[in-house]
């Protein structure tokens, strides 16, 4: 569970506001998608959530510890992906993936187990990992950091625009596989900026415009009786709002 | 071709290769604070010796008839820097800087772009040099006298200095790069070109063997008139050194037409060679990064703790960054070759009897305790591995906050990777001093206890100037390292305490003694910038990227 409670965060010394005032709450068993326009401030809420930054006021709370004062906790819950795949790119698929489980702790035969499921999710040839990452295709590269992070078997996920560079078949059993850590009573929680997936996917939206939370909701409620239920339309129609 | 473009660019080149704007009013203090200090105690020193020393040897053999030799021979020592810093940033800016993907599709003239890049680094090299020629052109202004013209002309020279070995080292790389075959992966190259320093350094020493004087100023005077082999390979090799010296010291018109008309073909020429030579063999590059194996086992059943698992991968970006593992980790055992170096211009009798013997006195094994320590500080600021080791982790550097491991723990591992290749490199000279000069057990022990905290010190100093503000945004790890004020901050501080201690150490003349208090010293204030690290250098890397 993520609560998220009166999230503020600005730059250079309040010139740039990146995140006005937010709170939010996902429970339990829910996939809940974060859209927004470019630089709406999904990312930095995102990083203030996975305690890379610390937010100017407000707090942040994963499975009942608070980031703030229990940080090393809280991050051994959360399976977090930052939106760009280029990290470690020296060391090979094994090494980096080896890495992160060493880091979270993962058992020997338990990471070899996992790490041959997910290889066959995403159509992975187990070779490729005894190579470096930098020969890597950018999807490539993406697969191997969602291994990493989901090798520890995470509560929670936060993930960062996921689908970025994956192909058909992997981004379908991605959206499966959230779908099915959902169901098994943990919570996934996603930025994207392709409306359809977060239409399939998920158990509640969140539409964050210019650091500010628009919406938050099911996604039938955000479509009863607007604009003929077409979401490209609301979504539109309510970040030009806001900018209004 | 169009200048106006090729201006802005260099422009644009210049920008991104350098570190970007510190993010806070503190840390802007801090960067102006260091930049001055670094400015009194380590260039202006510098200057100031290289003046002086040209203005001595300039005065002295203007008497006997050779007033240009000063001058010429600075100047084919900065040559010889120029070539062995230029070849690494030259090969990196034509080659590897990874902007030149962004660069290559755009409608650019191939001379276009590689004299812009070249600009670019002509321009950041003098940035560094050019103090040191100013003080060369002052010495020998104030030793032979010259009228304005050729005062502002001499300057104007000095300027373009570097430009033909440098243009050299560009048009050779780019034929290299086209008609070889043998390179297909920027590793390579980046390893040869690290080969063909340590060929220059090795034969730059060898000619150093020649010299069989103690004082140097003599012995360059009696080089001249003996016409030795190191002042004539730099002659040989560096002839506009000879040029820019003749018009300082007689005025010659001639020279000076000529080395200007060296310097314009030496661009002509390498705007040339980049039209015919450069896209081919860039392109050509840039196709075969992808082809990367690597032998290491495919298992993921090798568990280990968060720390060993950090320091492990700590250990393998270290050495397999080209960059880090030149600057970095092979920088450290540099040092063992100027051992035998010395002693043959010490004319030191080698044989273990005679160095133990020499070692006896109590002020000879303090100088060597102090050489021990100069080397062991100087090291371990030259391989930046504190300094720049949150600038080394660029954009990946989130991972540090967002792992459940502790910064402490994270902070101790950056440490300890840094300490092992210190170490690595400078122990050979503590135990050969300690086995070879067979020195007594309580001074190794205590010798022993002093490089470890002189290196730890120099490390936690590093780490703790570069948590104030990591240079993280660079495409090329060389730029890591590349213009990184932390490292230079970090240099500046280390020779300033390290003069201290060394002055210090001298003072006493039982070694056991001196070596004691150094290290009672070095282990007080590495406690002291130990506890900073815990407290503020942590706050500080929680604030990076706020
Ligand atoms: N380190 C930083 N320094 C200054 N401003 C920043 C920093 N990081 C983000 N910002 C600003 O905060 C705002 C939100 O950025 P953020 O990266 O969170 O957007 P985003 O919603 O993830 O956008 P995108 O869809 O493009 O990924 C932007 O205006 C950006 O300029
Ligand atoms: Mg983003």
């Amino acid at each position: 569970m993520i609560e998220a409670v009166n999230l503020s965060k600005s730059f250079n010394s309040g010139a740039a506001v990146a995140a006005d005032n937010i709170s939010f709450t996902c429970a339990d068993g829910e996939i809940v998608g974060f859209i927004g326009p470019n630089g709406a401030g999904k990312t930095t809420t995102i990083k203030i959530l996975t305690g890379i930054i610390r937010p100017d006021s407000g707090k942040v709370v994963i499975n009942g510890f608070n980031m703030a004062e229990k940080p090393l906790e809280a991050k051994k819950i959360i399976g977090y992906i930052a939106d760009s795949p280029d990290m470690f790119v020296k060391l090979t698929g094994y090494e980096y993936i080896n890495f992160m489980a060493d880091v979270y702790g993962v058992p020997g035969d338990v990471r070899e187990e996992r790490i041959n499921y997910f290889a066959e999710q995403f159509g992975m040839e187990k070779t490729v990992f005894s190579q470096r990452m930098t020969g890597y295709s950018h999807g490539m590269r993406q697969k191997t950091m969602i291994i990493a992070t989901l090798v520890h078997d995470p509560k929670v996920w936060i993930l960062d625009e996921p689908m970025v560079g994956l192909d058909p078949q992997s981004a379908f059993n991605l959206k499966r596989m959230m779908r099915e850590h959902a169901d098994k009573g943990n919570t996934v929680l996603f930025s994207t900026h392709v409306l359809e997936i977060a239409e399939k996917v998920c158990d509640r939206i969140m539409i964050i415009d210019a650091g500010k939370l628009i919406y938050k909701g099911t996604m039938e409620a955000l479509k009863t009786g607007e604009e003929g239920g077409d979401l490209e339309k609301i979504f539109l129609k309510m970040t030009a709002e806001e900018q209004a | 071709m169009r200048l106006g473009l090729i201006k802005r660019l260099t422009a644009v080149i210049m920008r991104s290769n350098s570190m970007e704007e510190a993010a806070s009013k503190k840390r802007k203090g801090w960067i102006i604070g260091f930049t001055v200090f670094v400015l009194l105690f380590v260039v202006f020193p510098v200057t100031v010796m290289t003046g002086i020393f040209t203005h001595i040897v300039t005065a002295q053999l203007a008497a006997a008839g050779h007033p240009e030799f000063g001058v010429k021979f600075m100047y084919g020592i900065i040559s010889v820097f120029s070539v062995v810093f230029g070849i690494n940033v030259i090969f990196n800016e034509l080659y590897f800087e990874d902007d030149i993907s962004y660069l290559l599709p755009l409608p650019l003239k191939a001379e276009e772009l590689v004299l812009s890049r070249f600009l670019a680094v002509f321009i950041g090299e003098n940035m560094m040099q050019f103090a040191v020629v100013i003080a060369v052109v002052t010495g020998f202004g104030t030793a032979y006298p010259m009228n304005v013209v050729r005062w502002i002309l001499s300057i104007v020279l000095g300027f373009l200095l570097p430009m033909i070995p440098m243009a050299v080292i560009a048009i050779l790389g780019m034929l290299l790069m086209t008609f070889t075959r043998f390179i297909k992966k920027k590793e390579t190259v980046r390893r040869i070109s690290f080969v063909i320093i340590l060929l220059i350094l090795g034969a730059g020493a060898a000619m150093l063997l020649t010299i069989d004087i103690g004082d140097v100023v003599g012995y360059i005077i009696d080089g001249t008139v003996r016409n030795i082999l190191f002042v004539r390979v730099l002659d040989v090799v560096f002839p506009q050194t000879g040029l820019i010296a003749d018009y300082m010291a007689r005025g010659s018109v001639l020279s000076l037409l000529v080395f200007i008309g060296l310097c314009i073909l030496s661009v002509i020429l390498l705007a040339l060679a980049a039209h015919f030579f450069y896209i081919e063999s860039v392109t050509r590059l840039n196709e075969t990064t992808h082809v990367q194996k690597s032998a290491s086992a495919a298992s993921a059943s090798v568990t280990r703790t968060a720390g060993m698992t950090l320091f492990v991968k700590e250990m393998r970006m270290l050495v397999r960054t080209p960059a880090f593992l030149t600057n970095c980790v092979a920088a450290n055992f540099v040092w063992p070759v100027f051992v035998p170096i010395f002693a043959r211009i010490m004319k030191a009798d080698m044989g273990q009897g005679a160095v133990a013997a020499y070692f006896t006195d109590g002020r000879h094994k303090t100088a060597a305790l102090i050489v021990i320590l100069a080397i062991t500080m100087v090291t371990a600021a030259m391989n930046c591995l504190g300094s720049d080791a949150f600038s080394r982790e660029g954009k990946g550097f989130d991972y540090i906050k967002f792992i459940p491991v502790s910064y402490r723990l994270q902070w101790n591992v950056k440490t300890a990777a840094a300490m092992v290749w210190t170490l690595a490199g400078t122990l050979p000279f503590f135990l050969f001093f300690v086995i070879y000069a067979r020195f007594d057990v309580l001074t190794a022990v205590l010798t022993l206890v002093m490089s470890c905290a002189a290196s730890f010190f120099v490390t936690e100093l590093g780490m703790l100037l570069d948590s104030l503000n990591p240079k993280l945004f660079w495409l090329d790890a060389l730029s890591a390292l590349r213009e990184n004020y932390n490292t230079v901050f970090c240099m500046g501080i280390t020779i300033a305490s390290c003069a201290l201690l060394c002055g210090g150490m001298y003072l006493f003349a039982v070694p056991a003694v001196s070596a004691g208090a150094a290290a009672l010293i070095l282990c007080v204030a590495d406690a002291v910038l130990y506890l900073l690290g815990m407290n503020a250098g942590i706050r500080n890397i929680k604030q990076v990227g706020e």
